[in-house]
């Protein structure tokens, strides 16, 4: 009898090693994180691209206005005045963040059913870093080629332009 | 019997104790099929979890929108967004890598934050974003030696016009023999 009882506590006493181990937890805590930043946002500067007053002949030639401000011809045109301007654009996001700038390959300028085409689109660096002020400027240039003879007109045409964080 | 009765109670409370005690011992030479019981006890490892590397759950740099946006990275490593925000592509981005180690072949569970109880908030400043929907891809049950690695990914809330900053945050992972 005595014998009996004891075993009894014995195998309470055993039973209840296993149990605790099973019930053993362990954690670890990690990190999580996440920035934040401005939207990128585009807006049209104060110049559009104007290649100015041009003066055809009888001979094909261009017009190029560079991004930098300055505008050479070649060919069988001339250029008539001094008003002229890449365009320009504000990107305004977050300082530091860098940002791509997509431009087309060309586009053309109409007036009425006479067109040119302007192609060449250009800029200073495709690639942009916002600086501090969480604003910056960049300008486009381009070149318009002029057909011979091209008919006298206001030609008037879309520069599209988009940009994109990187 | 006789003895006891012959003494105060409290002296025949101490001595049942006495006798448990003496009995237990005895009874550990006596019975080898219950001694066995106690090797088995011994043989299971216990189980410990890690975070793997340095890797912690980051849901990488995100663009804030005037809506609230949402910001899922899984436990396989994808990240999707709904709402306003959106992420920047070049970012990078990771779910948090465990490991767990224990016994072969053991079953165990893990136990995830519960929705409402993660928050991330901006370096040097009060603003918080909630981390809710803790999920993972673990079998729940450890390999033939003895390790099972897992990942867990949960969703992001971005409010709308969220301060911007850099936002940190901690959360816990249990894991528990079955």
């Amino acid at each position: 009898m005595k014998k009996f009882f004891a075993s009894a506590l014995v195998v309470a006493a055993f039973v209840a090693v296993p149990v605790s181990v099973f019930a053993v937890e362990v954690a670890v805590q990690t990190d999580a994180r996440a920035s934040i930043i401005n939207a990128i946002e585009l807006a049209a500067g104060a110049d559009v691209l104007d290649f100015g007053m041009i003066s055809t002949s009888g001979n094909a030639g261009s017009v190029t206005v560079s991004h930098e401000g300055s505008r050479t011809i070649s060919g069988g045109v001339t250029t008539v005045g001094t008003d002229f301007s890449p365009a320009s654009f504000v990107v305004t996001g977050q300082a530091g963040e860098t940002f791509s700038i997509n431009l087309p390959t060309s586009f053309d300028v109409t007036d009425g059913s006479n067109t040119m085409e302007v192609d060449a689109i250009s800029t200073e660096n495709l690639t942009v870093t916002i600086p501090a002020a969480g604003e910056v400027t960049f300008f486009v240039g381009a070149t318009l080629k002029v057909d011979a003879n091209q008919p006298a007109g206001d030609y008037i045409g879309q520069l599209e332009v988009s940009v994109n964080y990187n | 019997m006789i003895v006891l009765k012959a003494m105060s109670r409290k002296t025949a409370t101490l001595t049942i104790m006495l006798l448990i005690g003496l009995s237990v011992g005895l009874s550990a030479q006596v019975s080898s099929t219950l001694f066995n019981i106690g090797i088995d006890a011994k043989v299971i490892a216990p189980i410990s979890i890690e975070n793997t590397g340095s890797t912690t759950l980051d849901f990488g740099t995100i663009t804030r929108s005037t809506s609230v946006g949402y910001i899922t990275v899984t436990p396989n490593g994808d990240r999707t967004t709904t709402g306003g925000a959106s992420v920047l592509s070049s970012s990078d981005f990771s779910a948090a890598p465990f490991s767990v180690s224990g016994d072969a072949d053991a079953a165990f569970s893990i136990t995830l934050p519960a929705d409402g109880t993660v928050e991330l908030t901006r370096t040097g400043g009060t603003e918080k974003m909630a981390v809710n929907g803790f999920v993972h891809n673990s079998t729940l049950t450890l390999s033939s030696s003895g390790t099972e690695t897992f990942s867990v990914g949960a969703t992001l809330t971005v409010g709308a016009s969220q301060v911007p900053g850099e936002y940190k945050g901690s959360f816990s992972v249990t894991v528990a023999y079955q």
